[in-house]
């Protein structure tokens, strides 16, 4: 098995293309989201932009969404005079068509609607003040922090990832992660990959995954990370918990073991078109063979 | 601290149960926290060789496992968080079954893997099925008392509602006795009516859970109680 290769065709599988499903209803919800701000801080002018993987450009399929970026001026009161009454001024222009999940500094968009009540529409809307007339930094408000604002730069991030040479890798930790239920952030684990490969740009794929596993199992009580937008103002310890620390140190230990059988792909799956037809009819076929034993009905509480 | 006694005697329960999942879920991880165990990862429904899709999942083993069922999310967001989809709004969690449903059809309780192979794989098919724009494949019980109702219909062999609580009721004493009326709502005494199937279900209900179902669901009507 050429291991570059399937990684790249695990890539490819990952990726969200332009014109796919997922995309256009992501380009759709977000003009419509944008539309909705914009009417509902008319007086004001904020800058509205799409941030977070998409920006970075690295969206997995297994796992995606899109952040809005929406910022208001430094001396523009309109949307609320503190952080916090943006945010909560946001979130209540946003609830007038979509169900709000707020987060800690973004707000995760729903359905509101009966028809899609609940649906996870993949959008987090990230309101925030610029800090000064050159738009460039920016605080965001922490809703479920004892420190209530972050400063940073969203374009530092997007930069730090975008130019860092290692995407592919930091895609597909990025999916290693999710298929394995890691509890890590993103932009945490983005900035430890590109920490962890900064000699090693050059490298095969499969060497560079081999390289962060390593040392996420021998090296992850001393893992730690910086945030390129605010090195020293904001500390990031908080996201690399204990318990994250050891879920890092075992899932990649178990990694090991299989990538050093050759068992690729009992980290990263079968890479096979997931066509719609041969999906439906597993799927029938599963039910049917499930039908004639005792199957379970769903039930919930009140 | 709660005890998790379950996963300690024998000593080799946890290293069985973690090389077990390394060959069948490599995609799942064991982790012990404050007592409890907590798995996390993704969860694949296959059929056939084919995956067809995965699930990404938390799941937290009580203390008292296997009497007691496991605690499912599901963490990437991906079921809506509402009842018509069998989510708990407020904790979040999976419904995979009508609670007194695990403990009188299981009443030792289920293996981890034939848990997370029965109950929980019907559960995400089901959720594949729904996404899809089907109906629930095997049906789905109403939410709350109706939903319990249901259940207690199928389990008993009866139909409505009030026979269902005669039942329980009758179900939550000690001992049955044959000059009583006949839950059924015959208008006969019992030992000329249902004396054996009750005598059968004594012996699977116990007494604690028919008594707490009897008190959930409300008191029968009088008209009921006695023909």
């Amino acid at each position: 098995m050429d291991i570059d290769k399937y990684l790249n065709d695990v890539l490819e599988s990952q990726t969200l293309t332009d014109d796919g499903e997922e995309m256009k209803a992501l380009r759709k919800r977000r003009d419509e989201v944008e539309k909705l701000l914009r009417e509902s801080f008319k007086d004001t002018n904020p800058v509205i932009r799409y941030a977070g993987s998409f920006s970075k450009k690295t969206m997995i399929k297994e796992s995606y969404d899109l952040d809005i970026a929406c910022y208001f001026p430094r001396n523009d009161d309109d949307a609320g005079s503190a952080l916090k009454d943006i945010y909560r001024n946001v979130r209540d222009a946003l609830k007038k068509k979509y169900t709000v999940d707020p987060k800690n500094s973004a707000l995760r968009l729903k359905g509101l609607d009966a028809d899609v009540h609940g649906t996870d529409f993949h959008i987090d809307v990230v309101p925030g003040r610029f800090t000064d007339d050159d738009q460039k930094d920016v605080y965001l408000h922490r809703e479920n922090d004892d420190k209530l604002r972050l400063k940073t730069n969203p374009q530092i991030h997007v930069d730090h990832v975008r130019d860092s040479g290692v995407r592919d890798a930091i895609r597909l930790v990025k999916y290693w992660r999710e298929r394995n239920g890691i509890e890590i952030k993103t932009f945490v684990l983005e900035i430890i990959v590109i920490e962890t490969l900064k000699d090693k740009k050059d490298r095969k794929l499969q060497t560079q995954l081999q390289h962060i596993w390593t040392e996420f199992r021998d090296n992850s009580a001393s893992l730690s990370a910086k945030d390129p937008a605010n090195p020293e103002g904001n500390d990031l310890a908080a996201f690399l918990s204990e318990d994250i620390k050891t879920q890092l140190r075992q899932v990649s230990e178990k990694t090991l073991k299989q990538v050093d059988d050759g068992q690729w792909e009992n980290t990263f799956g079968k890479v096979t078109a997931k066509e719609n037809n041969t999906r439906t009819s597993a799927l029938a076929a599963a039910i049917s063979s499930r039908a004639t034993g005792q199957p379970h009905k769903p039930y919930a509480e009140f | 601290m709660p005890r998790s006694a379950w996963y300690k005697f024998p000593p080799d329960t946890l290293p069985k149960l973690r090389a077990e999942l390394e060959q069948r879920y490599p995609t799942l991880h064991l982790f012990e926290r404050a007592g409890f165990i907590e798995l996390l990862g993704s969860f694949p429904i296959e059929h056939g060789g084919i995956e067809i899709d995965r699930f990404k999942i938390q799941i937290l083993l009580p203390p008292d496992f296997p009497k007691a069922p496991p605690f499912v999310w599901e963490t990437a967001g991906r079921i809506p968080k509402i009842l018509d989809r069998h989510i708990y709004p407020a904790s979040g969690n999976c419904c995979f079954f009508y609670p007194d449903e695990y403990r009188l059809l299981y009443p030792d309780g289920m293996s981890f893997f034939d848990f997370i192979q029965g109950p929980m794989r019907d559960y995400f098919l089901g959720q594949l099925a729904v996404e899809a724009g089907q109906p629930w494949p095997f049906g789905q019980r109403a939410h709350g008392k109706d939903g319990a109702f249901e259940f207690y219909e199928e389990f008993f062999g009866v139909k409505g509602k009030e026979i269902v609580l005669n039942y329980l009721k009758c179900l939550a004493y000690e001992t049955l006795k044959g000059h009583q009326w006949c839950p059924c709502g015959s208008g006969r005494r019992l030992r000329n009516c249902h004396m054996t199937e009750l005598s059968q279900l004594r012996k699977r209900v116990p007494i604690d859970i028919a008594g707490g179902a009897f008190k959930r669901l409300g008191e029968p009507t009088a008209s009921v109680k006695r023909p």
